[in-house]
């Protein structure tokens, strides 16, 4: 979400701030810095799991779970929506993060 | 406003407490108020805690402390602010005494995140992230910590190196604090070069290995804080807070201008600085909110001890340990000393009293004669974050 005003930056809040942009996130975008965990929290079927913050061409940047054996900061990536966590009764669709 | 001072610390052992979560907050309070030299005359209480209603199946832990430790009818409230409530509570008790609603105030820090499995306690502390861009991702803290790490390696030249000597100076510290969680000590030998380095010291989040993390804690502290007036009932001598300032940033760090920026922090310095009329040169030493020991490195500069980039120097000089220029974590810090979320802050009030009255000559970690002490609670991930300095009078 971008402000109509000001482009602040901000994350969902629709149903606050009406007067913002919705931008949507999505494409080719530039890894700026990464991690992978292996201490997982509920909902992660799988041994470890890596994140990165990306940057897209219009400035805007995400938190995203990152689908690269090998990252390196500055990398090109693309971001595309998928199934990132699978809780009880309730799945979360978010942003994943693969080479270009 | 009034002057405030402290006139009474207690505190716990850090560690695994199989104990009720009020007992451990009463037993740190008593330590305080026998400290202060008093057994009632507490006009409020504010109960620091972030997980009591998420992991401990509790809620509203400040009035059980009040009736279980005879206070009642002191005024009562619990004060969360994620991992900052210590310093929020410090904070209210300063505000609380300042404005004249209160002479004399208890604040009681403490958490009992054991109860749970490591896990789910990792967990409980990930809802402080967004719940939709961050928290949905199965991000933690340690997360947070792992990204930060990195980028701040790549702009400034860290070495894992430097965040191992760091964890080395924590254990020693620690292991001479009789509250401390960890108190094992830790070599270079063992956790950065030796043979074994990848099974004594694996990595958990990439490129944090376990020694760069703070353990999971139960335990409590507590301060007794009056108005400097009303300062000669008590048996020791106050030590006067002297600045308190806080700041906040952005919810998401994705959307902070600058993610190495810790805008809250350095804000909130500036704030504690401007109120007590000091800089950071005048510091004589400080705790800083090291959950993971970049931000050791990280909270050093925002708070304007060294330029950015130039921690790493301090380390490689030795001026952070508790004989060098510039102590920090004398007692061990949240990584060695343990973090109990809600009694943090509080902790960190207490070793600067300690330090500042000269009692932790006799545990062998007292920095030279200090005038000063900063602390610095970090909360979220850095959005919001209480700087408290104290002075000896």
């Amino acid at each position: 979400m971008v402000c109509k005003a000001c482009r602040t930056r901000r994350d969902p809040s629709v149903t606050v701030f009406p007067d913002f942009d919705k931008v949507p996130l999505g494409g080719p975008c530039k890894l700026l810095t990464w991690t992978r965990i292996f201490a997982l929290p509920d909902g992660i079927d799988r041994p470890s799991i890596a994140f990165g913050i990306v940057e897209f061409p219009n400035g805007l940047r995400a938190l995203g779970q990152l689908m690269v054996d090998d990252p390196r900061p500055g990398a090109a990536l693309v971001a595309r929506s998928g199934l990132v966590r699978e809780l009880v009764g309730r799945d979360f669709y978010g942003l994943q993060l693969f080479s270009a | 406003m009034r002057q405030v001072g402290i006139v009474g610390i207690g505190h716990t052992k850090f560690g695994r407490m199989d104990f009720d979560l009020v007992d451990i907050l009463a037993w740190s309070s008593l330590e305080a108020m026998k400290d202060a030299g008093i057994s009632g005359g507490i006009d409020q209480v504010f109960v620091a805690n972030m997980g009591a209603g998420a992991i401990n199946h509790q809620t509203a832990v400040a009035s059980a402390l009040v009736s279980r430790i005879f206070l009642e009818p002191a005024m009562a409230e619990t004060v969360e602010n994620g991992p900052a409530s210590g310093a929020s509570a410090v904070k209210c008790a300063y505000m609380a005494i300042a404005s004249g609603m209160a002479d004399v105030v208890l604040v009681t820090g403490g958490e009992r995140m054991r109860e749970v499995i490591p896990w789910k306690a990792t967990d409980f502390v990930a809802t402080l992230t967004h719940p939709d861009a961050e928290y949905a991702y199965g991000v933690t803290l340690p997360a947070f910590g792992g990204m930060y790490t990195r980028a701040y390696m790549e702009r400034y030249g860290l070495e894992e190196r430097h965040l191992a000597m760091l964890a080395v100076k924590a254990h020693r510290n620690a292991e001479r604090n009789p509250f401390a969680h960890i108190e094992e000590m830790a070599s270079m030998g063992g956790i950065w070069d030796g043979p074994h380095r990848d099974v004594v010291n694996p990595i958990m989040a990439d490129p944090l290995r376990l020694y760069d993390m703070c353990p999971v804690s139960d335990g409590a502290a507590s301060l007794v804080l009056c108005a400097m007036e009303v300062a000669d009932r008590f048996k020791k001598k106050p030590i006067r807070v002297a600045g308190i300032g806080q700041a906040t940033d952005t919810h998401c760090v994705h959307n902070r201008e600058d993610i190495l920026d810790l805008k809250a922090v350095r804000l909130a310095a500036e704030r504690a600085y401007t109120m007590a009329g000091i800089g950071p040169k005048d510091v004589s030493c400080a705790e800083l909110h090291d959950a993971f020991l970049i931000l050791e490195v990280a909270i050093s500069e925002a708070v304007g001890f060294f330029k950015p980039g130039e921690a790493k120097l301090a380390i490689e000089r030795g001026e952070t340990e508790i004989r060098g220029k510039r102590p920090i974590n004398t007692s061990g810090g949240l990584k060695a000393k343990g973090h109990p979320v809600g009694a943090t802050g509080v902790s960190q009030i207490h070793e600067l009293v300690k330090q500042l009255r000269g009692e932790a000559a006799k545990e062998e970690r007292q920095v030279k004669n200090p005038k000063v002490g900063l602390a610095v609670n970090f909360g979220g991930f850095g959005n919001n974050v209480v700087a408290t300095i104290l002075a000896k009078e």
